[in-house]
């Protein structure tokens, strides 16, 4: 599995990218929607992308608008935010986004999100089962 | 006028799910009358966001180095004592930040959420986010002070809760 972990928080992007490669997976990552984009357009689609909404210089949202219909658009989108209002969470998703994940999330969630997604999961026996995090 | 309920219950049980989230092992949240000396004392982390506009509800949260060292270490999978300053005050502004979001969602739909600030503040001086009002807890034997502010006039943060309005 290849990811692309976009959030401006370099402890968050962290975060994620530690549970991402307990799964087995090959991580890259951006501080926010245009360097997102610029990465998208560098390598071939990933298979997720776990985008924070909140970020300078371009969003979440508007990332997700941009992506739509780009041919480098990963083939799963999950919004990661602490945005839980309804309303958010039906302008993420028709803004393109295909799940939601709402901070502060465990990592169980996150590899029940991406199964969900159908994303293949190279070893989801690793996390450690106890072990939630934010 | 948009309006934002909230007690200082419901802001600790948010905050308790983010810090159990984040750091399982350490004890519950302690409520402490003397945080804000403490913090005075050991110094500050603290970070804000803001919710809405004209004027603004302002979450904030304070947190001693030490604490803000042990939240970074659990996000960033490092030794607490191995971080750097750009890192300790990128995780608090990140726990402001889901703290925000989760005391916006008690408001009405639409409300902005801003990008969090971050900030220390040096030992001896007056801890910055830690207004009149403040909840004030002891986590892991460490201080820590959670706010919901307004510019309105009534009280914010109340124990029957308050009504903030903005």
């Amino acid at each position: 599995m290849r990811a692309l972990v976009v959030d401006d928080s370099r402890a968050m992007r962290t975060l994620l990218t530690r549970i991402l490669e307990q799964l087995g997976a090959d991580v890259e990552q951006a501080d926010d929607g245009l360097a997102a984009l610029e990465a998208l357009r560098r390598h071939p689609a990933p298979d997720v992308a776990l985008v924070d909404w909140n970020m300078p210089n371009m969003d979440g949202l508007t990332l997700l608008r941009e992506l739509r219909g780009d041919p480098v658009r990963p083939r799963a989108l999950m919004m990661v935010t602490s945005e839980t209002q309804h309303d958010q969470m039906v302008r993420a998703l028709l803004a393109g986004a295909d799940e939601y994940l709402i901070k502060p999330f465990t990592a169980d969630a996150v590899c029940e999100k991406l199964a969900l997604l159908g994303v293949s999961l190279a070893d989801d026996s690793a996390l450690e089962p106890a072990k939630a995090l934010p | 006028m948009t309006t934002l309920d909230i007690t200082a219950e419901t802001l600790t049980d948010l905050t308790a799910q983010l810090l159990d989230a984040l750091v399982p092992d350490l004890s519950a949240l302690e409520p402490c009358a003397d945080v804000p000396r403490l913090l005075a004392e050991a110094g500050a982390l603290g970070a804000s966001v803001e919710i809405g506009s004209a004027p603004p509800i302002e979450v904030a949260l304070s947190c001693s180095p030490r604490l803000g060292a042990l939240l970074a270490a659990a996000m960033l999978g490092a030794a607490p004592e191995a971080l750097v300053e750009e890192e300790l005050l990128d995780a608090v502004g990140e726990l402001a930040n889901i703290l925000g979001g989760n005391v916006k969602a008690l408001g009405e739909d639409g409300l902005p959420l801003s990008l969090p600030k971050a900030r220390r503040a040096a030992p001896g001086t007056i801890p910055l986010n830690v207004p009149d009002g403040a909840a004030g807890f002891l986590f892991g034997g460490e201080p820590l002070a959670l706010s919901v502010v307004t510019t309105a006039p009534s009280p914010t943060l109340t124990t029957d809760g308050a009504r903030v309005s903005t």
